[in-house]
């Protein structure tokens, strides 16, 4: 729920006053349109805009402490906080709300930074602790809920989205090169680094501590996902089932705490399903539950979805996505996601968010996290068949299991064997490498890198992003097995910063819906990660012990089934006589090269050959995904973007020591 | 079998008293026969055009799948466009990357298959 904004002023600037902050509540209109609150002290200033999902009536932000001397602005919910609430009343704080909130105020004042280790939510906040003279930024351990800041004009600003700090006049707005070769690396820019330069990322499972006089703020991680080393794990085969059952339902019992309905997503796979089962175990009232469906019989997956929908014998509801609704809401959804995109998987979410919405919800519950924690990604099992088949170079038999990996991929399918085994034999014998899982897609995706520019090439010589990279793994990392490390690599690279910010937080709080994962409870995710690899994956069996968990909840056919990734069309939605008319202009020559990212006849060629193609292959669907959405960004955030579209925020409310606080008017 | 008749069909006008070669290069892809570094001229073109979008080149035996230049799909296409362009068939087995891997591979590939049609056709 929500949106966060503010500023601390180091070194003396000028604190940010109303005009300013008013308009950063503005950027962040969508994501809390309900209400909204201000509050200023001394070189503090603290906003929120609200989505009201808990305490309706009197969880009005910013909230303050017993006395007033600590203030906080939360984006997220903190879901064990009735457990924590009992605590701590009954050591004698005194709460003014009935919200989540409040006790990350009371936990702050027996433990500072670390009350973050007793936290179970997704949340990004900032407090103010007034004595200490103090601001505390945090984040969520996996990154669910995003927080940017920026240092200008000896200020240190912060906001959930980047847009609010744009309003700013004096933050510049300007490309940082290195995050777009990452981008079209990684998928993403590498935890810490957007794309804009100059403004930051908090990273998951941080913390920013930043008090005037001081340069520069100063990041804490407190949190690191660690996998147990195989052979330390235990060996009780039923117990992990069975405990991972009790997590899973207590995972979803908490997230179905709010003072308004909640829903959920089924994709018609295995995780969604699974969390909607329980969900309607639990569910006080009856459920309802939404979908994506595709006009296309390649990407549709509706008869799983209404399969499991009739089983559960909820109210189900279908968006039906067809290649020109995607292509209409792609620059809408790069608005949204601030950042490049290497596939038009977020569209059809964006808009099922707005369906959400139009049947008046805010809250859905889904399955994301599940194939990162329980190894469902085809991924993890080429590693291991490719470590297989690095043991014995020459066998022609090991590399024939490649081909049953893919089998959604046609043109990996229509591939001739020597072909497949030449493309996966690349790096066959790296296996010292700690990324060895990732190495063939980072190359792949790589590859895209050719439309470059002469002046983005010359820029980016000599960089090689590898060595960020390393620098945010775990030191002993590289001597995890291998399918952890694979396991890890998803999660920091793919699943925070891309996943759940792009397919997640930032296309459903477009339209004010709050998503929330079971999965991804702290919980359920440590003890994920210490189930011994061959019960994540038994041979090419995915998600073992997942499916041993669920069992009873699901239908044979549902609980049947191999994991089926979630794609959306490109070519169809982007090319051909119905494609937007944006395409053409932001791909000419002119605007390329206006943007100077991208070699204007390189992206001619491109397109042309997308045009042309009865079918497109991956790359360069990839690549003009890529391409066009940075063309978007650049000229929504870049060229085009206007401070003067985001008047002051009417509906301030703004609280202070004397000011009434939690009620709003 | 009468080689005249054979060939002979009215491929754009061709004299059917012109030198045996010649009618069998009309036949195959209907042109004269290539030389080898026009082969590989039109293969560098292609895989420039197609994979490189236009901008850099390919040197004669630099390997494809090493440089990144083909991906499942390039193969695909690579070996639709040989067949066309070159008039050729191309066999399932044929598809290794001994054959495509590089532009020198695939020239000589060609002018292999050209040989044994012209073989067939002179037997």
């Amino acid at each position: 729920m929500c949106g966060i904004a503010g500023a601390l002023s180091l070194r003396g600037a000028e604190p940010l006053g109303p005009r300013v902050l008013r308009r950063m509540l503005t950027a962040l209109q969508h994501r809390g349109p309900e209400a909204a609150g201000e509050y200023y002290a001394g070189p503090a200033a603290l906003g929120h805009a609200r989505l009201s999902i808990i305490d309706l009536a009197g969880g009005l932000q910013p909230v303050c402490n017993e006395d007033g001397t600590l203030w906080a602005v939360v984006n997220g919910e903190i879901f064990n906080y009735v457990e924590l609430g009992r605590e701590l009343r009954a050591r004698g704080h005194r709460f003014r709300t009935e919200s989540d909130s409040e006790v990350v105020l009371h936990l702050y004042e027996e433990l500072g930074p670390e009350l973050l280790e007793r936290l179970n939510g997704q949340y990004a906040f900032a407090l103010w602790d007034e004595p200490r003279r103090r601001l505390l930024l945090a984040r969520d351990r996996l990154g669910v809920r995003p927080l940017f800041y920026t240092v200008v004009d000896g200020t240190l600003l912060f906001a959930s989205e980047v847009k609010a700090l744009l309003v700013n006049p004096r933050v510049p707005r300007r490309v940082d090169l290195c995050a777009l070769d990452q981008i079209f690396t990684y998928w993403s820019a590498l935890p810490g680094r957007s794309l804009f330069g100059g403004i930051q990322e908090v990273p998951a499972g941080h913390h920013l501590v930043a008090e005037p006089g001081w340069d520069t703020p100063r990041l804490t991680r407190y949190w690191t996902l660690r996998f147990t080393p195989d052979g330390q794990a235990g060996r009780d085969d039923e117990g992990y089932a069975g405990r991972l059952r009790e997590l899973l339902v207590d995972a979803t019992r908490l997230r179905l705490r709010a003072d308004v309905p909640v829903g959920a997503y089924l994709s018609g796979g295995l995780d969604s399903s699974a969390i909607a089962a329980i969900a309607r175990r639990y569910a006080p009232n009856r459920l309802q539950t939404f979908s994506v469906a595709f006009a296309d019989r390649v990407f549709d997956e509706r008869l799983f979805q209404r399969r499991m929908a009739q089983r559960l014998e909820v109210d189900h509801h279908i968006i039906e996505c067809r290649p020109q609704d995607i292509g209409g809401a792609l620059p809408d959804v790069i608005w949204h996601t601030e950042t490049p995109i290497l596939r038009t998987a977020p569209a059809p979410l964006f808009l099922l968010s707005a369906l959400v919405r139009r049947h008046g919800l805010k809250v859905v519950l889904t399955g994301e996290g599940s194939d990162e924690m329980f190894a469902g990604y085809s991924l993890f099992k080429e590693a291991v068949v490719r470590r297989f088949w690095a043991r014995q170079p020459d066998s022609r038999l090991r590399p024939l299991l490649l081909r049953r990996l893919y089998d959604w991929l046609p043109e990996l399918q229509a591939t001739s064997q020597p072909y497949l085994e030449a493309f996966f034999r690349q790096g066959l014998t790296e296996t010292a490498d700690p990324a060895y899982s990732h190495l063939l897609r980072w190359r792949n995706t790589a590859r895209i890198k050719r439309l470059f520019s002469a002046e983005t090439r010359a820029a980016l010589e000599g960089y090689d992003s590898r060595h960020e990279l390393d620098a945010l793994l775990p030191p002993d990392l590289p001597s995890w097995d291998l399918l952890s490390r694979a396991q890890y690599l998803e999660v920091a690279t793919f699943l925070t910063p891309y996943l759940l910010s792009s397919q997640g937080d930032r296309v459903a709080m477009a339209h004010a819906v709050e998503g929330r994962f079971p999965f991804l409870d702290h919980r359920v995710v440590e003890f994920a990660a210490t189930i011994p690899p061959r019960r994540r994956l038994r041979g090419l069996h995915e998600k073992d012990v997942l499916r041993q968990a669920v069992r009873d909840l699901l239908p044979d056919d549902i609980w049947g089934r191999p994991k089926r990734p979630y794609r959306a069309p490109i070519a169809a939605a982007l090319t051909g006589p119905g494609a937007p008319e944006y395409v053409g202009q932001l791909l000419s020559p002119d605007a390329v090269r206006s943007a100077g990212l991208f070699n204007p006849d390189a992206v001619s060629h491109l397109l042309a050959k997308c045009e042309s193609s009865a079918r497109v292959g991956e790359v360069d669907g990839m690549a003009l995904v890529g391409v066009l959405s940075a063309q978007l960004w650049h000229s929504q955030f870049i060229e085009q973007f206007d401070a003067g579209l985001f008047p002051e925020r009417r509906d301030v409310v703004r609280v202070g020591a004397d000011a009434p606080v939690g009620v709003a008017p | 079998m009468a080689t005249e008749e054979a060939i002979g069909p009215d491929s754009g006008g061709e004299d059917i008293t012109r030198p045996i070669d010649d009618q069998i290069g009309a036949e195959v892809g209907g042109r004269d026969p290539m030389s080898s570094v026009a082969i590989r001229e039109q293969l560098r073109d292609y895989i420039v055009a197609n994979y490189l979008f236009g901008s850099g080149t390919v040197g004669d035996d630099v390997s494809l799948l090493d440089e990144g230049v083909l991906d499942s799909m390039g193969v695909l296409e690579l070996v639709l466009f040989v067949e066309e362009t070159f008039d050729v068939r191309i066999a399932e087995y044929d598809v290794v990357p001994e054959n495509f891997d590089s532009i020198g591979a695939i020239a000589s590939f060609i002018e292999v298959k050209w040989n044994d049609v012209r073989q067939a056709l002179a037997s």
